[in-house]
Order: C-alpha cells, then sequence, then structure tokens
C-alpha cells in the first residue's frame, strides 16, 4: 500500500517538473511554432543561478526565487530580441534548429563557470517529512508541487482572461492575420519567451531542489519533457501540466513495476504512438472548421 | 499626384509574381469618398492581384507591384499591409481573414478592446451578435465575410478593399452583404473598391466599374453612363455572350 502511495506521491512531483518545463515549450509553440530545445539550457542556467544566491550570497529562499526568475527570464527575452527576433521571422524550423546550439552555448558557459561535477544545494527549505496516507513527502517536493501549481495557474489566467493572452491565441492561431490587424508578432514572442524563461528558472530549482544541481541531469530533463509535451498537447499550457503528471506516473509505475531500464524506452514509445495517432495531444487544439 | 480630390488615387500598377510575365498592368484608378466601386472580371483576370498589387500583399508570394499609391493625395512610399492599414486602407482578403478557433467576441476585442466598438460593430452586424460566443470556423460563409469585413472595419478604415465577398454564397446572402458595403459607404462616408464575380448583385450597389480583362482594364465609369449590356458583354467576353 505504501509502494502505490510513494509511487503516486512521486509522480506528482516528477510530473510538476515536466509540466513546468513543458508549459514554457507550449508557450514558445503557441506564439512562434518554434520547438524550443533551449528550455533544457535556461533551466541549467536557473539551477545554477539558485545554487550561487543561495551557496555564496545566502539570500532568503524566496527572493533567491524570485531574483533567479527575473534574471533568467529576462536573458530568454534578450536572446530571443537579439537573436531570434530575425530568424523567427523567416523560419519557425530553423529557429527550432537554433535553439540547439543555444543550449550548447548556456552548457558552456555554465561548466566554464561551474565546473561539470553535480553540486548540492544547502539546506534551503526545511528538512522535515510528512507522512501522508502511507507515502514521504519531503518539503521540497511540497514547495516543487505549489510552484507548478502556481506557474501553470497564473499562466492559464493570464491566456483567458488579458488582452496579452488573447493577442498570444490569435498569433497562436494565424499570424498573418494578426499582424494585418495591428499585432505585433515580435512583441507577442517575446513575451512568450520571457514567461517560458521565467518557467524554466522554476523548473531548473524544482529539481535541484529534488536531486542535486547537475548540469546533466538539469539540461537532460529538457529532452525527457518531450513525451510529456506531445502527450498533453504542443500547444496547450494546462495540458502540457497535465501530461507531465500522466507521463511522470507512467515512469513511476514502470519503474516499480518491470524495471527502470525500461522507463525511457516505454516513453518514448508512448511519444511516437502520440505522434502517430494523435498529433495534437490528449488536449491539444484541432482546429474548429464547419466544412 | 493629380488627383482631383480622390481618396485613393493608384497610377500604373503592375504586378508580377517571381519573375513572370505581369499579371496586372497599367492598372489606373482614382476613387471618391463614399464611393463604391466594382472590378468585374473573369477568374484570373486579375482582380485579386490589383488589390493586393495595391495593399502591398505579395511579399508571402514572391510578387512584386510596381506603380504609385496614394491616399488624399499623399504617396505611399514603400507600401505594405501594415502601414497602409494605418494611413486608413484596409483590405477584407479573399482567404485566411478571420481567427478559426477564437470567439466572434473575442476576435473583435483583440482589434479594439473598448466596449463601446465592439457594441458599435454588433450595432452593425445584429447577426455577430448573436453568434459573438461562437469559434468563427463554426459560422456560416455568410457570417465569416461579417466577421472579416468587421474586424478590417474596427481599424477606422477610410478606404476599404474587398475580395471576392460572393464567394461560395447563395445570391439571397450575397445581396445582404452587397446592401452593408452600401451602407458603409453612405452612411460613413467610406470608399470602397470591391472585386467580385457576382456581377448583378455587386452592380446593385456600385456607383462605378471597372471591368478587367487579362489583367488590364477593358473598360472603366461611373455606373449610370455605361451601357451594363455593353459592360456585360466585355465582362463575360466572348465566350458565354
Amino acid at each position: 500500500m505504501s509502494l502505490v502511495a510513494q509511487t503516486v506521491a512521486g509522480s506528482i512531483v516528477s510530473g510538476a517538473i515536466y509540466g513546468l518545463v513543458g508549459t514554457g515549450f507550449a508557450l514558445l509553440f503557441r506564439a512562434s511554432k518554434v520547438l524550443s530545445f533551449a528550455q533544457g539550457g535556461f533551466m541549467l542556467l536557473g539551477a545554477f543561478l539558485f545554487y550561487s544566491l543561495e551557496e555564496h550570497h545566502h539570500q532568503p529562499f524566496l527572493l533567491a526565487v524570485l531574483s533567479t526568475v527575473v534574471v533568467v527570464a529576462a536573458l530568454s527575452g534578450l536572446v530571443y530580441v537579439i537573436v531570434f527576433a530575425r530568424v523567427a521571422a523567416r523560419e519557425a524550423f530553423a529557429t527550432s534548429v537554433a535553439t540547439i546550439g543555444l543550449v550548447g552555448v548556456l552548457q558552456a558557459g555554465v561548466s566554464i563557470k561551474y565546473g561539470t561535477a553535480p553540486l548540492t544545494l544547502p539546506d534551503v527549505v526545511s528538512a522535515h517529512a510528512y507522512r501522508i496516507l502511507g507515502a514521504v513527502v519531503t518539503t521540497a517536493d511540497f514547495v516543487t508541487v505549489a510552484m507548478a501549481a502556481v506557474a501553470v495557474g497564473v499562466l492559464l489566467a493570464m491566456l483567458r482572461f488579458s488582452p496579452l493572452g488573447l493577442r498570444m491565441t490569435a498569433v497562436a492561431d494565424n499570424v498573418s492575420l494578426s499582424v494585418h490587424l495591428g499585432v505585433s508578432a515580435v512583441r507577442v514572442a517575446t513575451a512568450a519567451w520571457v514567461l517560458a524563461g521565467a518557467t524554466a528558472a522554476l523548473a531548473g530549482i524544482a529539481f535541484s531542489l529534488q536531486s542535486a544541481v547537475d548540469p546533466i541531469g538539469v539540461a537532460n530533463v529538457g529532452l525527457l519533457a518531450f513525451p510529456a509535451i506531445i502527450l498533453g498537447g504542443l500547444d496547450s499550457v494546462g495540458g502540457a501540466l497535465l501530461g507531465g503528471l500522466l507521463l511522470a506516473g507512467l515512469q513511476n509505475t514502470v519503474q516499480a513495476t518491470i524495471g527502470s531500464g525500461w522507463v525511457d524506452v516505454i516513453s518514448f514509445a508512448l511519444m511516437l504512438a502520440f505522434l502517430f495517432f494523435r498529433p495534437s495531444g490528449l488536449f491539444g487544439k484541432a482546429a474548429a472548421v464547419r466544412l | 499626384m493629380k488627383s482631383d480630390g480622390a481618396v485613393l488615387s493608384v497610377r500604373d500598377l503592375e504586378v508580377t509574381y517571381a519573375h513572370g510575365s505581369p499579371v496586372v498592368s497599367g492598372y489606373s484608378a482614382d476613387l471618391m469618398a463614399g464611393t463604391v466601386t466594382v472590378i468585374l472580371g473573369r477568374n484570373g483576370a486579375g482582380k485579386t492581384s490589383t488589390l493586393r498589387g495595391i495593399t502591398g500583399f505579395l511579399a508571402h508570394e514572391s510578387g512584386s507591384a510596381r506603380g504609385t499609391v496614394a491616399l488624399h493625395g499623399q504617396v505611399v512610399k514603400r507600401p505594405n499591409p501594415l502601414r497602409l492599414s494605418r494611413l486608413g486602407l484596409g483590405l477584407v482578403a479573399e482567404r485566411n481573414k478571420v481567427f478559426a478557433n477564437l470567439s466572434v467576441a473575442d476576435q473583435l476585442r483583440l482589434v479594439r478592446p473598448a466596449r463601446q466598438d465592439v457594441d458599435e460593430i454588433f450595432g452593425f452586424f445584429p447577426r455577430l451578435r448573436e453568434r459573438s460566443g461562437v469559434a468563427a470556423g463554426m459560422l456560416s460563409g455568410g457570417e465569416r465575410q461579417m466577421l472579416a469585413t468587421a474586424l478590417v472595419l474596427l481599424r477606422r478604415p477610410r478606404v476599404l478593399l474587398v475580395d471576392e465577398l460572393s464567394l461560395g454564397l447563395a445570391p439571397g446572402m450575397v445581396r445582404e452583404l452587397m446592401r452593408y458595403l452600401r451602407r458603409l459607404a453612405d452612411e460613413r462616408g467610406l470608399t470602397i473598391l470591391a472585386a467580385d464575380q457576382a456581377v448583378h448583385e455587386s452592380l446593385g450597389v456600385a456607383d462605378s466599374v471597372q471591368v478587367m480583362d487579362s489583367g488590364t482594364l477593358v473598360a472603366t465609369g461611373p455606373l449610370d453612363s455605361l451601357d451594363i449590356d455593353a459592360v456585360l458583354d466585355a465582362y463575360l467576353g466572348r465566350h458565354e455572350r
């Protein structure tokens, strides 16, 4: 019984991290049809910036989270404006490929400054653990899930109720018509990169709270989250979180029953199955057109 | 540019796609405030290319336009859709002109967030008010044309170019849409240039007619100065009449 409870609890925590990475992917895809491989890179940057603020500058937890999110979000927006705005105007595919180069640059930058060995965060949250329905849940687990819930909730509210959200939805629907009607596609894409940077930073912090500040592991989560994004639907922010939870549930179940060697195989097989049979994912929007 | 008080003046427009021969050549026109001008012509006569050439809507199709476009006597330098839209010229395009996944009300709010602007549009197109919560992809063809026109109207144009308003619609709906164009000219003083294949319905609301064949104007003038049968002969050409 406690194995089941622990698997469920673990899935919610891992799913929250996948969800944070995935929401950034979904925002960028909606705004510019760009599949950004750079999310893992910004996650890495967030993890190390947070580590530095805690280890070297001893900032209070909330202030460190806020500073990390603001810096990574601003950097992500800046990279878009300086590097990608011109490429994106021509070709979403070219931008997607160019983001692979950006991950390399971010990874190299971090390893020059911090080395390649995993680092351990100081005790930034209470080490206290709680027993809930037979599962052991740590304070870091609560913090991770809360960060994902708040971030996704704020983003969904923004998309649904704010003028920026309406512009983002319009650009996702028809970019050339949006521009013709006076919407600046570059401003909308910049906002998407800023918000995606913020969610990547939160994902990096959450991952570091759960394991270590590990340059390889953190950047890999950016890739391992792909099945979650395909599962949820590439253009659905809420779907990214639900896809993350479903993927984590599947992975933890496979690990507990068949063995950890099968986790990646089954995850990516599921992704391929979705790409073949339901490319819009569980929650992605299939265009509503009356024939 | 000499235009004698015209709101929109076009001189010697030439439109070419991907280094081919011109699909429109020598198109010139002076359109006055509050008038409806209809461009008639068969498929491929160059009607759509003329409208896209005037608005500079050719970049995505490897097309290019030469000639001069002036609004209120001022020549527009390097015309492109956004610049012309800001200067008061709007195009209701033939395709790809509504957001399929956004509700009617949401896309109107996108262009003008103020409630009174959206209410005014609903007052003009009551059917859009009835369908305000529906995604545009689920609207009928006529409702989609109304929405597309409404979206451009919210940009407060002085000149409205309309491409194939009648495409795929029943004659009754075409007449209703044409009456809307007439009202926009009469009630709001808009200058309207509409390319259409629905001859009788569009002539029913027009002040002036331009007939195109093989990329050039073959007849042009105020409706009451032209012999309609001769216009239809020229329009339908050697084949159908």
